[in-house]
């Protein structure tokens, strides 16, 4: 669901053009300048999570942030989320000033969270029951994700009759019930199995080129990040901030394949390196 | 079905395990009958005093399910209040843990001095050692909520009103249900330790007015009929519990391989 059809069409000839060109500048959606976090832990220390980071997200691409663990890369999420506010620096979402949760953000974690005592379709509903929204209208959408996931089927299955991928499926229809402008992911596929996590790469990039709209992943995986992305950047350890950016020029839809060809590797490569440093 | 009445019979078999040790064990050692009178003499006793005791131990089971009930009730209004408000929380709970740790039936004299002899001080020492459990299960239940749930909740606008009836209430069912075998427990021995010390009826004063008349084999009834409320109570609560939220249980009989 991109927000117009003249962004749409520039997106789509950008695509066609040249793999290897950097996207269109279009303004982007997220603007990051000098951001700092600093808060206090519950025994009295001082945490510097972030310092000096900068950053764009531009509409419509895929975005993943790779960085060794505790770097503040969930920290991040939450500051695009809304939940918690920058001590330093701003973080600005379409040009204004970020206060509060936008409207139209999805999320799902690395845990799939639904909820157990509701089937398939509740669960994927339940934004829509928060909001306020006609559930005979989304429900619609909502068995329309399922489809697209794999679950047709499924909807009025119980979560424990799921496997941890099902799951996992379930969560991002949930998160994309909303037809949310951005979509943010904290290592979804982190608790999944190699085989699983490439399927769900595939109905990943499915729901990216169907819906649109803008994906940011957190994730530590490479290999993840160079398959599903647009755009890796890369953070340091604590105190994160950004220390390196690189566009991925592989041409949209990728299958599986690509991720053992040459150009790929040296990607994935480049990244690890500057990961450890 | 079928699992109920397997679990009938093996509860059933293991209670008359547990009467043909006792009556062994009396036999072998020969204990004297006004100590330790075996099983036999005592389902003797309680088929000729079947009248009295038949009318003590609906005496106790009233007074303990109105224990049981109202204990509930007020553990869950409790427990919803201080799981949903910090203030309520900070002001009142290590409080009631205080109380908990008390023992209610040492209260029961100052029930008696409150409200006379009869049924009303062993049914409100039954309300409060209920009450505890209860409160505290309610309160972990919506105290879990998983923080990412929470923060993703939030992130679409939920207030915290609503988090509590959509995700909070359904997710502290397990943990009251499972609480209710405790608090029946509880409101079992207030109503008990009542009517020895200060009523007129009930098992519990069967139990004292037997045993100071040195009526072992009355004694012993009261105390095998006390033993099998025990047991039904605790199956009958068991079984609620999984009926009543199966989703909290199912996820172990899973048999979905991982992926």
């Amino acid at each position: 669901m991109l927000r117009s059809t003249a962004e749409a069409a520039a997106i789509a000839a950008a695509d066609e053009v040249s793999a290897t060109a950097p996207r269109a500048a279009v303004s982007p959606l997220y603007q990051a300048r000098n951001i700092g976090l600093r808060y206090r832990t519950k025994d009295g220390h001082d945490v510097e999570a972030l310092r000096n980071v900068d950053y764009q997200v531009q509409p419509g691409e895929f975005l993943s942030i790779i960085g060794p663990s505790g770097c503040g890369k969930t920290t991040l999420l939450k500051l695009m989320s809304g939940l918690i506010q920058p001590s330093e620096g701003e973080l600005l979402f379409k040009g204004q000033r970020l206060i509060g949760s936008p409207k139209g953000i999805g999320m799902a974690f690395q845990d799939p969270l639904l909820l157990p005592w509701r089937n398939v379709i509740d669960n994927v509903l339940l934004p829509v029951e928060i909001i306020g929204g006609q559930i005979s209208e989304y429900a619609i959408k909502a068995e329309a994700l399922l489809a697209t996931v794999g679950l047709r089927g499924f909807e009025r299955k119980s979560s424990w009759q799921l496997s941890g991928g099902m799951r996992q499926r379930v969560s991002l229809c949930r998160a994309l019930i909303m037809n949310p402008e951005i979509l943010l992911l904290d290592e979804p596929f982190g608790a999944l199995d190699a085989f699983t996590r490439e399927e769900l790469w595939l109905v990943l990039q499915t729901l990216h080129g169907s819906a649109g709209g803008t994906v940011v992943l957190i994730t530590h995986q490479l290999h993840e990040a160079v398959f599903l992305s647009n755009r890796v950047l890369v953070m340091s350890s604590r105190p994160g901030h950004m220390v390196y950016e690189q566009a991925i020029g592989l041409p949209k839809p990728r299958a599986l394949d690509v991720a053992y060809t040459h150009e790929f590797i040296r990607y994935v490569d480049v990244l690890r390196r500057r990961v450890e440093r | 079905m079928r699992l109920r009445a397997s679990l009938f019979f093996e509860s059933t078999f293991g209670l008359f395990l547990a009467f043909a040790l006792w009556e062994s064990v009396v036999r072998l050692f020969s204990v004297p009958a006004f100590i330790l009178p075996p099983p036999s003499a005592v389902i003797v006793e309680m088929v000729s005093s079947a009248g009295i005791l038949v009318h003590h131990t609906l005496v106790t089971i009233i007074g303990t399910s109105i224990s049981l009930v109202v204990g509930a009730a007020l553990g869950i209004a409790v427990g919803l209040a201080i799981g949903y408000s910090r203030t309520l929380s900070r002001l009142f709970y290590p409080l009631l843990g205080g109380f908990h740790a008390l023992p209610m039936s040492a209260f029961i004299p100052i029930f008696v001095v409150w409200f006379g002899i009869g049924i009303i001080p062993k049914i409100v020492a039954g309300i409060l050692i209920a009450f505890f459990p209860v409160v505290v299960n309610v309160v972990t239940g919506l105290r879990t909520i998983e923080p990412d749930l929470w923060d993703m909740l939030k992130t679409l606008g939920a207030s915290k009103r609503q988090i509590y009836l959509k995700v909070g209430i359904p997710r502290t069912l397990p943990y009251f249900f499972a609480s209710l075998k405790v608090a029946a427990a509880g409101a079992f021995i207030g109503n008990i330790v009542g009517e020895m010390l200060a009523a007129g009826s009930g098992l519990g004063y069967v139990l004292v007015v037997a045993t100071t008349s040195l009526r072992l084999t009355l004694a012993f009834s009261a105390l095998t009929i006390l033993l099998l409320l025990g047991m039904l109570m605790f199956i009958l609560f068991d079984v609620l519990e999984k009926r009543m939220a199966p989703w909290a249980y199912r996820a172990e009989e899973s048999h979905v391989a991982v992926g």
